[in-house]
């Protein structure tokens, strides 16, 4: 059922209006109560989730009878940013993801985060989709704050990443959809991967068999649950960051989500006009390239590459 | 006075980034009285910041020119902090979108825009005295004010110093946490923020009013030896003196009300019209008997958005 939730008048001949697609047991007698979100299209320039959760609306209409409790999937959250690659709100400029929980009688921006967390709160679950910006490729990760990552690890284990990244907890996080969600009571998970503006059809077919695993052992799918893959986690190991020494063009050297030792080659640094030779960026360590520049142009200090160093052995 | 580049920053493609900054001080530094940084433009819009803090150096620089022992403390000023986005229209950092003024203190090993945060405090950190000049980040046209965020390390009784009519002091939210002004209080720098102006405008008007007010506040903590007219008696005032009125509609806005006019409860304040077919959609009244600080200030509204901001007496 289409519902629409939060209807905002806009300036001139339209409304901002946040959508949700649910999906319920035909028979409401097989609905055992547990509620379940998923959300993407916080930021205008990621659309990495508005496919999975295609993906996954088109299988909840040919699986409706595996259905036993409630889904509700929500694929554009900033449906202005996402018809117009903005990553903020239009015209005002604020990252929708820096304002929750959102104020009823603020800006258009505040309006929306207020609306989307009353539609959202009171799940169960919920698992907030992100693809990474424009600048950087990521391996398919769950990104938990340590606050909750007690109750949220055994959760993202089921989605079938590859990286469970537990991060400190910064207070301008605390601005986050996902803090909002979990100070509620909201299991909520956000997960990361591929690249801003573009699809990565591999990652979203592994997302979405983890979000069917995921919903088959928490019983609001009936089925069995689906082989996944173990994740590397990070709490066992050490992420080293890989700034840009220089200003200039970055050319990569190696492909991104591989194995690398120490002083291995991720690539130069070119300058435009050819004075200076090209600066090399080198691994400070051995372990697993998640993230990789994506966007050449780069100034000292754009992030060239994060690289995860697993302890445990599980990611080699 | 002597002018020193605090950020240096190469380019891909463009001239070089670079944050300047002037300082002023006492014949003999060490017999400085106190010590006053002053930052503006820490977003490519504020261009009324920029032109007041540049307005102050020129004063500055006159005076000290005439008079050696004008100056009396140790004070730095900071017109311009994004320069690339000033020069393109941009209010963040032009390549990745960050906010300068979300990544203080800085992180001289993390990202472009946290390094530029790190640089640049690196030289702002051991000041007495921090004012940050800001425009709002929401389309406003309001009155001069400070406002001063609760830390435990603000000065109440200097706020007055500045002669303008309204302090707020408000509680710190999640979003102060990297700006320049809270990571100020968090070095034991008293730090204010003093916000006008409208987006991307100059308005000659309040450029002289707010150099009036750090002219004012510079005499008063003793960085400069100067006579001024004295200005308000500034009200501090807190949340619950505050009434926001929203629109109920979206559409074409029109004020009725200028900021700094007193109303009494019942007045028109404005009307939002269809933007299509021109009907009156919504008048919109005065809830409460107070004093305009701010209106909305751009010809489209939307629905529930503040349409002005009133302060009374409580």
């Amino acid at each position: 059922m289409l519902e629409t939730l939060v209807t905002i008048e806009l300036p001139v001949g339209e409304s901002y209006q946040l959508k949700r697609h649910r999906f319920t047991p035909t028979d409401e007698s097989l609905n055992h109560g547990k509620r379940i979100s998923i959300v993407s299209g916080t930021h205008g320039d990621e659309v990495e989730g508005i496919y999975v959760i295609t993906m996954l609306a088109e299988w909840l209409k040919v699986n409706s009878d595996k259905v036993r409790g409630t889904i509700d999937l929500y694929p554009s959250l900033n449906s202005l940013g996402i018809d117009s690659i903005t990553r903020t709100v239009p015209f005002y400029q604020v990252d929708l993801n820096r304002i929750f929980p959102g104020n009823a009688r603020d800006t258009f921006p505040n309006q929306m985060a207020f609306g989307i967390v009353e539609a959202i709160k009171g799940s169960d679950i919920a698992i907030d989709i992100h693809a990474s910006n424009i600048f950087l490729r990521e391996l398919p990760q769950v990104r938990i704050a340590a606050t909750y990552a007690e109750s949220l690890v055994p959760l993202a284990k089921k989605l079938n990443m590859d990286f469970i990244w537990v991060h400190d907890a910064i207070t301008v996080l605390e601005a986050t959809l996902a803090h909002s969600l979990n100070s509620l009571g909201t299991r909520t998970l956000v997960v990361e991967y591929g690249v801003g503006m573009r699809l990565t059809p591999s990652y979203g077919q592994q997302l979405l068999t983890g979000i069917l695993n995921l919903m088959a052992s928490e019983g609001i799918l009936a089925m069995d649950t689906l082989p996944v893959r173990e994740p590397c986690y990070s709490d066992h190991g050490k992420v080293y960051y890989i700034n840009a020494p220089a200003a200039g063009i970055f050319v990569p050297a190696m492909d991104h989500c591989q194995l690398v030792h120490a002083e291995q080659l991720i690539g130069h640094i070119h300058d435009p006009y050819g004075v200076h030779d090209p600066v090399p960026c080198l691994t400070p360590g051995r372990g697993v390239l998640f993230t990789l520049r994506e966007y050449p142009i780069v100034y000292e200090g754009s992030l060239i590459a994060r690289i995860f160093d697993d302890q445990t052995g599980v990611c080699q | 006075m002597t002018r020193h580049t605090l950020v240096n920053l190469a380019s891909p493609c463009r001239d070089a980034f670079r944050v300047e900054g002037f300082r002023f001080s006492p014949r003999q530094r060490n017999d400085a009285d106190t010590s006053v940084a002053i930052v503006a433009g820490l977003n490519g819009h504020e261009l009324a910041q920029m032109h007041a803090a540049a307005q102050l150096v020129s004063f500055l620089q006159t005076h000290q020119a005439e008079d050696p022992n004008f100056i009396t403390g140790d004070i730095l000023i900071v017109p311009a902090v994004n320069t690339f986005g000033f020069n393109m229209g941009e209010r963040h950092w032009p390549l990745d979108k960050t906010d300068i003024n979300a990544m203080f203190p800085g992180f001289d090993q993390g990202e472009t825009s946290q390094r530029i945060a790190h640089h640049l405090f690196e030289h702002l950190k051991g000041f007495e005295w921090g004012i940050e000049l800001e425009d709002r980040r929401d389309q406003y046209d309001c009155m001069p004010y400070l406002r001063m965020i609760n830390s435990g390390f603000e000065d109440k009784k200097a706020a007055s110093y500045f002669g303008l009519q309204f302090a707020h002091h408000r509680d710190f939210v999640p979003s102060d946490a990297g700006s320049l002004q809270y990571n100020w209080s968090v070095w034991h720098t008293k730090s204010y923020g003093l916000v006008f102006g409208n987006k991307q405008q100059i308005d000659n008007n309040t450029t002289h009013q707010v150099l009036d007010a750090l002219i004012r506040f510079l005499a008063k903590v003793g960085a400069i030896r100067t006579k001024i007219f004295e200005g308000y008696a500034t009200n501090v005032i807190t949340q619950d003196a505050i009434t926001l009125i929203p629109s109920q509609r979206a559409g074409v806005f029109e004020p009725r009300q200028r900021v700094g006019n007193f109303v009494k409860k019942g007045d028109l304040l404005g009307k939002v019209f269809d933007a299509l077919d021109g009907s009156i959609r919504e008048k919109i009244y005065a809830p409460v008997d107070g004093l305009i600080t701010c209106h909305y200030h751009y010809p489209l509204i939307y629905q529930n958005t503040i349409a002005y901001r009133m302060i009374s007496i409580v």
